[in-house]
């Protein structure tokens, strides 16, 4: 908070002490009416969300992506439907079409990105002459299940989150190779570290086991919520969820990293611009961008997002 | 604006204006008693339909799934734009919502209007996403100091309260602001928040009644302050 509001605080507090000495608290009947017709404003509809078309199509594709994941959790793109059958979701994925390739470059960036992120982390976790160990904060063990979990999305894949749908799995492996750090642990084994469960993250990742990487992901922001590891798995989150189509769980996992700063502010940034691309938000994409180019703008993604941006600027 | 033309239509009422199938909903003129029996008989056989039909999407018929969505929809939306501030966050909301409905669909018994039942659900999921939303916030700004969310400009309709009217139900006591959202945005009855709530209706009668008084008081104050500055 700034002087200046602390100081309009402060003027506030000795304004109401004074006001309220000399409020009545009766009913009046025309403020009320106006106070009910200011409540009943809240729930119009609002400029900036989704169409109710977009917003069925994500909740269709993402109860049936949820009914299926269980019985397919290692196959998770297998399990996915191709298509929902309405005719929404049909124009959706035509929309998709309609500019793959510059979809399909960005989403190989987002998921080089993800593995640099990683892998530079783990990089210099292990090469750092003096890393702590993470003192274990709760004694259990993570659970032998962890990667059969489906992911518990806030915002579910959508059907018109398109950016990556069509960019190859980074990992293309098949889906079916065996997890290379399945995880064994026993209720006697300790608590893996913070690295460790980066690590297993990445190896799930590797191979192909999205579910998997995103439980571990999740489990290690969970047990180690103010790690640098964390940190990290936040990008990797907001990419792994944008891969999927959750761009409204992406957009979070981005703006947590942004919120707290770090190395891979540029990561997070590209990232955040294509989640609110693919949840609509055009305004706030455009904002987006500018705050990119004004912080980034001899980087790599500068031209393409210049050209975005004249795209969606346009008359 | 249909909410100024019907502004206490019942929030169960059916959208397709079928009319009711629960105590609070918003009734109709009542047909002649001679007519009465083949309403009910048509209502019940529609029931059973539909009871079916959100039972089919329980269990994943895509046709029924999206009938059902398609129903319930703009009542959860109004839910969640109720609640949320952020339009982004009233969309998660919703969709959160609309999934667990269909999860919850083949448990529906008919008891209660489709859009009764889904509401309830709705209100549930939207409150618990509120209070995450409100816990990440405050997660966030503690590790930097970190503006709030930008929220979109608020239609401010009631152009004669001093400031934006969430900002006053802010201020509130959360139980305070639920029941005052509940009744007077959302048009639930008493009996009904008071289930919601898992409260008594007398309970929920003062936390509306001290609800209002707080947002009274908070404006008076405003408009007392704004004119002992101009005075």
């Amino acid at each position: 908070m700034t002087q200046g509001s602390k100081g309009e605080q402060t003027d506030r507090e000795a304004d109401l002490e004074g006001a309220d000495a000399s409020i009545d608290l009766g009913v009046d009947p025309a403020e009320d009416a106006r106070i009910f017709a200011a409540l009943r404003t809240l729930a119009d509809p609002r400029e900036d969300e989704i169409p109710d078309a977009a917003l069925l199509a994500r909740v269709l594709a993402a109860a049936n992506d949820e009914r299926s994941t269980p019985i397919a959790a290692a196959n998770d793109d297998a399990a996915r439907p191709a298509a929902p059958v309405l005719a929404i979701s049909a124009a959706a994925h035509h929309r998709a079409k309609k500019r793959p390739a510059m979809r399909r470059t960005v989403a190989v960036l987002f998921a080089g990105f993800g593995v640099a992120a990683t892998v530079a982390y783990a990089a210099q976790r292990i090469f750092a002459p003096s890393a702590p160990p993470e003192p274990p904060p709760e004694p259990t063990a993570i659970p032998t299940t962890v990667h059969h979990e489906a992911p518990r999305p806030r915002v579910a894949p959508s059907a018109t989150a398109t950016t990556t749908e069509d960019a190859p799995p980074e990992p293309t492996t098949s889906a079916s190779a065996e997890p290379t750090a399945a995880p064994s642990a026993t209720s006697a084994a300790p608590p893996p570290t913070a690295d460790e469960l980066l690590k297993r993250a990445q190896s799930l990742y590797t191979a192909g086991d999205t579910a998997g990487a995103t439980a571990a992901y999740r489990a290690l922001l969970s047990r180690y919520p103010g790690s640098g590891e964390a940190r990290a798995a936040l990008i990797s989150l907001g990419q792994l969820a944008l891969r999927a189509g959750r761009a409204g769980e992406a957009l979070g996992h981005f703006d947590r990293y942004l919120a707290g700063g770090g190395s891979a502010a540029l990561e997070a940034r590209v990232g955040r611009i294509a989640a609110l691309r693919s949840l609509g938000r055009t305004s706030e994409e455009r904002a987006a961008i500018e705050d990119f180019l004004a912080r980034h703008g001899d980087g790599v993604q500068a031209t393409r997002l210049r050209a975005r941006l004249s795209e969606i600027s346009g008359p | 604006m249909d909410s100024e033309a019907a502004p206490r239509e019942s929030w169960s009422s059916m959208s397709d204006g079928s009319g009711p199938s629960s105590g609070f909903a918003y009734s109709p003129p009542e047909p002649a008693s001679s007519r009465a029996s083949t309403d009910d008989r048509a209502r019940d056989a529609r029931s059973a339909a539909d009871i079916a039909r959100v039972h089919r999407a329980g269990q994943g018929d895509v046709q029924a799934q999206t009938w059902l969505v398609t129903r319930v929809l703009p009542k959860v939306r109004r839910i969640a734009r109720t609640f949320l501030r952020s339009p982004a966050d009233a969309d998660d909301a919703a969709q959160t919502s609309l999934i667990a409905i269909l999860k919850s669909a083949s448990t529906y018994r008919g008891e209660a209007a489709i859009e009764g039942w889904a509401g309830r659900i709705a209100v549930r999921t939207t409150l618990r996403l509120a209070a995450e939303r409100k816990r990440e916030r405050t997660l966030s700004a503690s590790e930097e100091a970190m503006p709030e969310e930008a929220a979109p400009e608020e239609t401010r309709s009631a152009e004669a309260l001093p400031r934006e009217l969430r900002a006053y139900l802010d201020a509130l006591p959360e139980a305070q602001r639920t029941a005052v959202l509940l009744h007077h945005a959302l048009d639930h009855s008493i009996d009904e928040i008071a289930e919601t709530m898992d409260v008594s209706p007398d309970t929920v009668k003062s936390r509306l009644r001290l609800g209002l008084a707080a947002l009274r008081k908070q404006i008076r104050q405003d408009i007392a302050i704004g004119r002992r500055r101009s005075s």
